[in-house]
């Protein structure tokens, strides 16, 4: 027993190989893979269309996989039955980006927030008042808010609320769609504190889906880039900021605003819907500033690079 | 084009104590409140500001687009001189589409779902007078100009079958048919991706250089605004609070609400914090004038002298502020980007 525990620690809570979606008969993820330790915050980022929703969505049992493996804790999650899901959903929790959305306008907050404490019996009844003040609290709100309606709420409070939800159960993980994107800069800021906070206090994972990077490297520990269903480079958020090594994190990169007077940012080879993903070769050649004949020949293996690094690209480091 | 300090003469367009004002449950909300501004030709203005700070309904009132029961409450808008907002909707008309153009933030919503683009595209170069051959060339060229490549082809498209980015160059082109002397583009790359943005971007750079654009630009992004605009004029609670040339303003802020601003956008370069700034509390829905600096309750350079009335936009040094902080006291913002 006391090996088990200690091969816990080490295993990653989620491994995720070659997990592959299809939307019908066109694939949306073609064979993603990474690990997630306890307690790391892993960044999915990629345009629209990348498929890192999609890839959120998997991993939280709302889509079904077509294949490949997803193991949370050693369970596998891919072809899992519902009856399987029912003691992961309190070890995985699922917060989206519009909270106005994802709450029931018909429930006061309190009700919102006691909710999974019912439905998982974590907490017996009469301590749910208390537990409930307690994640208010967790999150920076005032207890009068438990008697509030959604509608009566800021959208920040909005999101901590979904937070404190999220939260009843005591997860491990929390999947993060997007959790600040439709929130404004300075509301942003207390979220992104927040969750920073959370994390620390808990031990908490994180799958933190965003567009923004500075975003991402404010909370994330490790960066997946996708670029149309695929993994095309993983690294510590630091050096991929600093060092981008594919193409396309490149172009990311370049293409983010800066506040600093005059600088445009820059669109390096074809933007976004400008060409298609293609379908022989390396995806993202027809977009690629560097692409050479051999990417149209032959897709670059996601290949590891040293310093926790992966790339999927035949020609890391190089060009603009 | 370098700093704010047009000349009146020169005002391509000129904004004084705009008033804009929404009925509510507990009373007429001032959504814009005594705005006053300047734009020169060839100038790109950037209004920024988080939501409901009034930046988009200052520009639909700009244009007398203001969806009823909201209004326009007062205010001149002079067009090379001559009080458009004096003459009605009659005024305005002969402006808007013709001298005056809009790019909004989501397309799809501009563009008619039933028209393919090339025949929303000639019917507006059509109304500028253009015969049925010249209209098309001339939808052919601009979308070529904007950007999307095969026009010829996407001339014949749905609205729908082209991507974020590729209907708000299609807007774009169809804004500058009328070969427009001022363009207002509210929010206008916010809903694309960030490729997209930066090729859209460096587009309007382009027409406003070549072709002396005028820009009035409405974004929430500090950053986008920092890289596109000349002069950039913050808003908070339906007024500037502070407004300078983009250079002057992201190096050194000299108001509290710019300056935490900058500070609570996590940055993409240089050394990351473990914390981000914030700034608590939320901005007031104002219904009455205010009757101290509206930034005040939130403020961290906050004296008891803010509670007591509010300051005025006052000019110094080419730039402009609503604040009584001694400007030392605002520190030097470090170089970030």
């Amino acid at each position: 027993m006391a090996e088990a525990i200690r091969h816990d620690r080490v295993s990653p809570l989620l491994a995720v190989r070659d997990l592959r979606v299809d939307y019908g008969t066109r694939r949306a993820l073609h064979g993603v893979g990474f690990d997630l330790a306890r307690g790391e915050t892993l960044a999915l980022v990629g345009e629209s269309g990348s498929g890192k929703s999609t890839l959120a969505r998997a991993l939280a049992g709302l889509l079904p996989a077509s294949g490949g493996s997803a193991r949370f804790d050693g369970v596998e999650l891919v072809g899992l039955r519902p009856r399987g899901w029912r003691p992961l959903r309190r070890r995985l929790q699922l917060v989206f980006q519009d909270p106005s959305s994802s709450l029931d306008p018909r429930l006061r907050v309190g009700t919102i927030v006691a909710e999974p404490l019912a439905i998982h019996r974590s907490v017996p009844r009469p301590r749910r008042g208390a537990k409930v003040a307690e994640l208010l609290a967790q999150v920076g709100l005032a207890q009068g808010l438990a008697a509030r309606w959604p509608h009566q709420l800021s959208g920040g409070e909005r999101q901590r609320v979904a937070l404190a939800r999220a939260l009843a159960t005591e997860p491990e993980l929390l999947i993060l769609d997007e959790p600040v994107s439709s929130l404004d800069v300075s509301v942003q800021a207390q979220i992104l504190n927040l969750l920073a906070s959370l994390r620390e206090a808990r031990g908490l994972g994180y799958l933190l889906i965003a567009h923004h990077l500075g975003v991402v490297r404010q909370l994330a520990d490790r960066v997946a880039v996708l670029f149309a269903g695929r993994l095309v480079e993983e690294a510590p958020g630091d050096l991929l900021f600093a060092t981008p090594l594919h193409p396309y994190t490149r172009a990311l990169l370049a293409a983010a605003p800066r506040p600093v007077a005059g600088q445009l940012p820059r669109a390096l080879g074809a933007a976004a819907g400008e060409a298609p993903a293609a379908a022989e070769g390396c995806a993202y050649r027809l977009r690629c500033p560097i692409a050479a004949e051999r990417c149209a020949r032959e897709v670059p293996a996601l290949r590891e690079l040293g310093a926790g690094r992966r790339a999927a690209c035949h020609y890391p480091g190089e060009g603009p | 084009m370098s700093a704010g300090s047009a000349p009146a003469a020169s005002s391509l367009l000129e904004v004084q104590d705009l008033s804009v004002r929404f009925p509510g449950e507990a009373g007429e909300l001032r959504a814009v409140d005594g705005l006053s501004f300047r734009l020169a030709r060839g100038e790109v203005l950037g209004l920024v500001g988080e939501s409901g700070c009034g930046k988009s309904a200052a520009a639909l009132a700009l244009v007398d687009l203001v969806a009823p029961p909201g209004r326009r409450a007062g205010g001149r808008i002079l067009w090379e001189g001559v009080d458009v907002a004096a003459e009605g909707a009659r005024g305005f008309r002969a402006l808007r589409g013709r001298r005056i153009a809009m790019v909004f933030q989501d397309p799809m919503t501009s563009l008619n779902p039933y028209l393919r683009v090339g025949e929303q595209l000639a019917e507006a170069a059509r109304l500028r007078g253009a015969g049925r051959r010249a209209a098309r060339a001339r939808a052919e060229e601009l979308l070529e100009r904007v950007g999307i490549g095969d026009a010829a082809r996407q001339l014949r498209a749905w609205p729908h079958e082209l991507s974020g980015g590729q209907r708000q160059r299609a807007m774009l082109a169809m804004a500058l048919l009328g070969e427009p002397e001022l363009l207002v583009a509210d929010e206008p790359t916010t809903a694309l991706d960030v490729t997209t943005q930066a090729r859209i971007l460096a587009l309007l750079r382009e027409l406003q250089r070549e072709r002396g654009l005028a820009v009035l630009f409405i974004t929430h992004d500090l950053a986008v605004a920092a890289g596109l605009c000349d002069r950039v004029a913050v808003m908070y609670a339906g007024r500037i609070v502070e407004e300078a040339s983009a250079a002057a303003l992201f190096t050194r802020p000299l108001h509290p609400y710019t300056e935490a601003l900058l500070a609570c956008s996590p940055p993409m370069d240089g050394p990351r914090g473990a914390r981000l700034r914030s700034i608590e509390g939320l901005p007031p829905r104002l219904l009455a004038a205010a009757r101290a600096c509206t930034f005040a309750p939130r403020c961290p350079r906050a004296r008891p002298a803010c509670h007591e009335g509010e300051p005025l936009l006052e000019e110094r040094g080419g730039r402009s502020r609503r604040c009584i902080a001694p400007e030392a006291e605002l520190a030097e913002a470090a170089p970030r980007g």
